[in-house]
Order: C-alpha cells, then structure tokens, then sequence
C-alpha cells in the first residue's frame, strides 16, 4: 500500500452566522495517497468545498476551524497545516498544495490579464530560476552585443537579487519609478513560463491569450487559465473544486482529460470535488461520500458502485436517472447544520433508522478491506 | 405517426438579436440564435431539447409562447388536419391567390402573427417554468398571490374560487395549505420549484415549456421534481418541451429528443433511437462525452476540439464543419437539410447520404 500524502483527522469546522453556529464540518477523516485520485461526492451544504479550502487554510470568516489536524507529508516528516505559520504556509499554497476553484468567471481577478496571473504564482514560488534565466539571457545579449547601455547596472542588480534578496538596496530601488524598470526583465521571463503553461493546457494560439482579459475568456478557456495557474508550480497535490459545473459537457471532458494527462505527467496527487457521480467513475480511483459535515463512506470507486454500504450512498446511486426505471429519491432534504440532528445526522432520512441512530454518533469502522464506512448497520 | 395529434408546427422559424455598437448605436449585426427551425410537437409528449450552452434552446422555447417575438417564421398551435394540408398546399404553389388565402390562415392559427387580446387569450393554454426558482418567485409576494395572479390576469377567477383553484393545484404539486401564506424565501430549492410549476399550471395550460427546471436543484431532489412532472403530465394530459441540457435527465423524460447546434436542430429521433444510434457526428460525440456513472464500462469517448462558434458570424456551410473529424469539402460549403431516414429520424449531415 502507498503512503499517504495528506491525512485529515477529525476536522471540525464552525461558521459563525448571525441566525446561529453552522457546524459544518463534524470530525471529517480523510487520507489521500501519493498519486492517486480521491473523489469527494455530496449534496450542496455537506461540507465538501469547505474541507478543500481548509487543506489549503484558506476558509473564508466567519468561518473557522475548531480542531483536528491537516497532516502534509511532502517528504518524511508530517507538518499539521492548521498550525503552520503563515509565512510558511503561503509558501505551501501554490508550490506543494494548490486548487482549482468552481467558477473560473470569480476566481479570476477581471483587471488583470490571464498571464498576470499565471505569471503571480510563478514569480512568488520560482523566482531563483526565474532570476537565474534571466542573467543567462543578459550574458547572451552582452556577448552578441545586442544588450542596452544600461545591461551592466541590470546584470548588478539581478546578482543582488540572487545573493540577497531582502537587500534594503533592492528594496529601494523597486519602488523609485523609472529605476524598477529593471524588473521587466524578470516579468518577461515569468510570461514566457505563463505562454508555455497555457501551450500545456492546449490553448490555442497562447500569445495572445496570454494578454487577453478574463472577460474576453470564453468559459472552458478561463477554466483552463485557472488551472493553469493551479499547476503553474506542478504541485503535489490539486484539489478540483467542481472544476467542470459549469461547463457544457463536451468542454467538461476536455477539461477532464486535461486533469488526468496533467495529473500523470506532474505526478500530483487529486482531490476531485463534485456532485456527478458520472465524473467519480471516470476519474477518481478512490471516493469518500459527504453527508451533513460527515465522511460516511470511503473506499475504491469500484468497490462503493458495486457494493454500497451506507443507506446515503445507496439512495445518491439509486437517483441516477435510468432510462425506464421510475425516478428514485431520497426522502427529505439536507437538514439545517445550525441544529443539526442528533446521533447520525442521517437518521430521519434513512429507510434503516434505528433507535440508537438518534442518540450516538456512530464512529468509521472498516466493514471490508480498505472500505469504511460509518454507520450502526455495520457495527 | 399520426398528424392528428399535432399540437404545434413550427416552420422556418428564426430569431436574430440586434447587435448595437458605433457612434450612433445603429444595428451593426445580428445575433443568430435562432436560424431556420422546422418541427412538429404530438399532443401529449414530452418533446427534449438538447444542445451546449448559446445553442439557442431556451431561445426557442420562449419563441414558442410567444415570450420572444420570432424574427421570421410560423408557429401553428391546434391547427385542423384539413387546413394543415391546406398550408402545405398553399405555401408550395406560391400563386398569388394562394398566398392571399394563406395569409388569412395564418392571421387564424398562426401564433407568429398574434397580438394583443387574443395573443393574451392564448397564453392561458401554454406556459413556462424556468431554471432558477430564487429568480423566477418574486421574493415580496405570498405563495397564494403567485400562484393566483395568473388566474387574475387572465380573468378566469377572483377571490375564493381563485383560491380554490390554487389549493386544488397545490395539492397536485404536492404542496399544502399550511404554504399559502408564507414568502418564497422560506422554502427549499425543490419546494420553491413546485410553487413555480403550480404557478404554470393553476391556468390549466395544454403546453408547459420546461426550461431546465432541474439543474438548479440537487440530485436527491431532481427525482423528486422530474416525478411529479412525469405523474402531472399523466394527470393533466400536458404537452412538455423539455430544454435541459442534463442529457441522461432527458434520456428518461422525453419520448423525442432534437439536438441543436448554433441555432439549427441537427438531429431529431425517438428518444431511444438518437440514444442508442445518434447518426449526426456532433450528436454523436455529445452523447459519448456524458460521464457514465459505473466505473466498470469503459467506453468510446470522442473528445471535440474547439468550442460553438459565434452565433454572430456563424460558419458557412454546415455550421459542425470546424469541429466534425470527419468534414468533407462539401460541407464546407453547402448547408445540409433536416432529411428522414427512416422511422421519423432526422439528420441534417451531408455524409449521411453519401
């Protein structure tokens, strides 16, 4: 068996709203392999955006993790992201963990270019190579004779910008007009990075996409400037946040098999958020199902198709539409998680309730080899 | 297939946009979105259309009940069998008699050409529900004044027979008296989307356009919602179109499905068939891309590169042509024709017949 890259442990999270406490995430326990595809599946309001953004410690206020631990483990040694400086932790963000948000219309910033952003992620995590590249290409010009007047004071600069790169000269010079024209140099080598990476993403004629607005971006081609941006510094482990809702399907699939060839060829680790249970049997190679802030089923996606355990997992399977069969639901609706239901927040939903299902919650056990599964039907 | 059944006929049906740009705001182009439509609707089916998004479906579902004037073309509601025959009679001589007679079946039965009181009148027998519920519901009025105003405007009942009526169709979406009186703020997704088909049906229409009622909502709810469409549609005897562009929902829903690509139906069949055996290569490679849920079937799929053009300046020929893999010279310049080939399946693809 591989090791894990990622293990979340009793993650509990709260949003503080005014109509009461929103206990939205209630002990999630999730572990992601190295390599390997994890597909998180459930309703709208069951937790699974919310466990994305706390991987990345980026859960928006009033929201605020309450306990548990995020254990990263890049190489050896486990660090608990929760409780990471943050210094330390934007560092992670982008380079080791990184994430493809919903809706690329808002994750995009509309007053910068496509290439301004890609280029953001390259110039904070890759900026030594970046420096490096550049005093190559200044060596170049100054051998052929092509270089400025001032190629000299540039190449000064970028050795500076090498050695030291909080020097208060630095510091200075960045901010007096004119003088940082400097940095251009720097910024032409990140956009080429950013031409390069849109050329990964199959984006026809990147050049000039590379300058376009998010506006002038038609869906699929912003989505995949949002991904690009995402895999800019080939991160170990991408979470996808519905990266295809709204999408029309023949795009959804391009943009699918983008995520698996890219996935194989950076050698990441995914977390596919989604509520298609089509996309998990495509992608994914193991799914844990959310219910209510809840994981209550997680195992091999062949093995949950054929052989589900919970009573949530066999009614999201069962409302699949078939051609011919009658339309099968799930009685009921999500249930408020300000006063969420007491025991299994399942219990007034599920065909099997019992009388202990509404007094204790019940803990994930392994009902088969590497499937578990929470529920007192199997206890 | 029988003609008597016949609810609607469309025909030639086209709606363009104005674009508006320069100095002056004068028109600078049109916005195809609707280009050349021929169809007919059987009374009682439950009629999919499918298609990428800017394909101009929701356009053709509000051109039909009038909510959008068409730009060009005729829509034939309730038509007799004799006069339809007529109209075809009429429209291929092109005489100048025949076209003075024509003019005065249109006036008749011709949606296209309605206009105030009687185009309000006809209204009350066709319908829409929309995508959204949050949007659709207007959040500062009660349930029961939504679901009554209809009967309001067009006359058909006031006070407590309207609110007898109401109650009556609240019950068939499956909703009580105890939501009369509340805001639709207080409902859920699913129950706010049974308000708005309550509001549609409260004037007993024969023709209810559905326009993605479903993918606003979650799954364990969407089979709430296309359950009760299904026992409605029994029950009142309705004619649905069905616009989605959730293929596997409309696999289940509809009995013929038309695939539309930048304003044209491309394919047209019995639900079945188009599923089983889409002929059309746009068709085709639609259908492969929808994810199948059971990881054991690994399947063909067909990615397609590009995405829909403008429908500004769509392309010439066969409007698949940049896409299609399999593009002949021929269709980079000839436009194909909506043709049968056999059983009621039509294609419009010039490699068909070839």
């Amino acid at each position: 068996m591989t090791e894990d890259i990622l293990k979340i442990e009793d993650l509990r999270l709260n949003f503080y709203t005014y109509e009461g406490v929103v206990q939205a995430l209630d002990g999630v326990d999730l572990n992601l392999r190295r390599g390997e595809t994890l597909g998180i599946v459930g309703e709208t309001g069951c937790g699974k955006s919310v466990t994305g953004l706390s991987v990345l410690v980026i859960v928006p206020p009033p929201g605020r993790v309450e306990g548990g631990k995020v254990l990263f483990s890049p190489k050896g040694r486990p660090i608990d992201l929760l409780r990471t400086r943050e210094a330390i932790l934007r560092r992670i963000r982008g380079e080791f963990v990184s994430m493809i948000f919903q809706d690329p219309r808002s994750a995009l910033n509309p007053v910068y270019t496509a290439g301004d952003q890609i280029s953001e992620v390259i110039l904070n995590h890759k900026r030594k190579e970046l420096i490096q590249r550049a005093l190559e290409r200044m060596d170049e010009e100054i051998k052929s004779g092509r270089a400025s007047f001032l190629a000299g004071y540039y190449k000064k600069i970028y050795e500076k910008m090498l050695s030291n790169p909080r020097a208060a000269t630095l510091q200075i010079l960045s901010r007096i007009p004119i003088v940082r024209r400097y940095k251009r140099i720097l910024n032409d080598e990140a956009k080429k990075e950013a031409v390069n990476m849109l050329r990964i993403m199959r984006i026809p004629d990147p050049e000039r996409v590379v300058d376009m607005y998010p506006h002038e971006l038609s869906g699929g081609m912003a989505q995949r400037v949002v991904i690009a941006i995402a895999l800019a510094c080939n991160p170990e482990i991408l979470i996808a946040d519905e990266p295809t809702t709204n999408l029309d399907v023949t795009i959804q699939l391009q943009i699918l098999h983008l995520i698996k060839e890219l996935k194989e060829k950076f050698a990441s680790s995914v977390i596919y958020v989604t509520h298609d249970m089509g996309i998990i049997a495509e992608m994914c190679d193991r799914v844990a199902v959310m219910y209510a802030g809840n994981v209550v089923e997680l195992g091999k996606v062949l093995e949950i198709f054929k052989n589900p355990i919970h009573p949530y997992t066999q009614g999201l399977l069962e409302s699949i539409p078939r051609p011919g069969v009658p339309f099968i639901s799930i009685e009921g609706t999500v249930p408020s998680l300000i006063n969420p239901p007491k025991g299994c927040r399942f219990h007034n939903r599920c065909r099997y309730a019992m009388d202990i299902c509404t007094k204790v919650k019940p803990e994930m056990v392994e009902a088969e080899k590497d499937h578990f599964v929470e529920c007192f039907l199997h206890q | 297939m029988n003609s008597v059944n016949t609810l609607i006929e469309v025909r030639n049906l086209r709606k363009y946009y104005p674009v508006f740009g320069g100095v002056l705001r004068r028109k600078v182009a049109e916005v195809k979105a609707i280009d050349g439509v021929d169809f007919r609707i059987f009374k009682g089916e439950c009629f999919g259309l499918v298609g990428e998004s800017g394909c101009g479906k929701t356009t053709l579902g509000k051109t039909l009940i009038r909510i959008l004037d068409p730009t060009t073309g005729s829509i034939y509601f309730e038509v007799p069998d004799d006069i339809r025959e007529k109209i075809n009679e009429l429209e291929n001589s092109g005489e100048l008699e025949g076209s003075r007679i024509l003019k005065d079946i249109r006036k008749k039965y011709d949606l296209a050409t309605y206009k105030g009181a009687k185009l309000n009148s006809i209204r009350r027998k066709m319908q829409i529900v929309y995508q959204d519920p949050t949007t659709s519901l207007n959040p500062r009025m009660l349930v029961k004044d939504i679901v009554s105003e209809p009967l309001i405007v067009q006359g058909l009942a006031k006070g407590q027979d309207a609110k007898k009526r109401v109650l009556e169709i609240l019950y068939k979406v499956k909703l009580t008296e105890r939501h009369l009186y509340r805001y639709p703020h207080e409902f859920s997704g699913g129950q706010r989307q049974r308000i708005a088909v309550a509001r549609a049906l409260v004037t007993n229409p024969e023709f209810v356009v559905l326009d993605e009622p479903t993918s606003s909502v979650d799954v364990s709810v969407r089979a709430q919602l296309l359950n009760l469409f299904q026992d409605l549609q029994k029950d009142l005897n309705l004619t649905y179109i069905f616009v989605s562009h959730d293929l596997s929902v409309v696999e289940c829903i509809a009995h013929r499905v038309a695939v539309m690509y930048l304003g044209k139906i491309v394919e047209l069949a019995q639900t079945e068939e188009l599923y089983k055996n889409p002929v059309h290569p746009y068709s085709q490679a639609l259908f492969a891309s929808i994810p199948i849920p059971d990881p054991t079937v690994k399947k063909r799929q067909i990615v397609l590169t590009g995405e829909v053009p403008s429908p500004v300046n769509p392309p010439l020929g066969c409007r698949f042509h940049p896409r299609c893999s399999e593009a002949t010279e021929i269709c980079t310049k000839e436009e194909p024709e909506l043709r049968d080939i056999g059983n009621g399946h039509l294609v419009a693809c010039h490699l068909v017949f070839h």
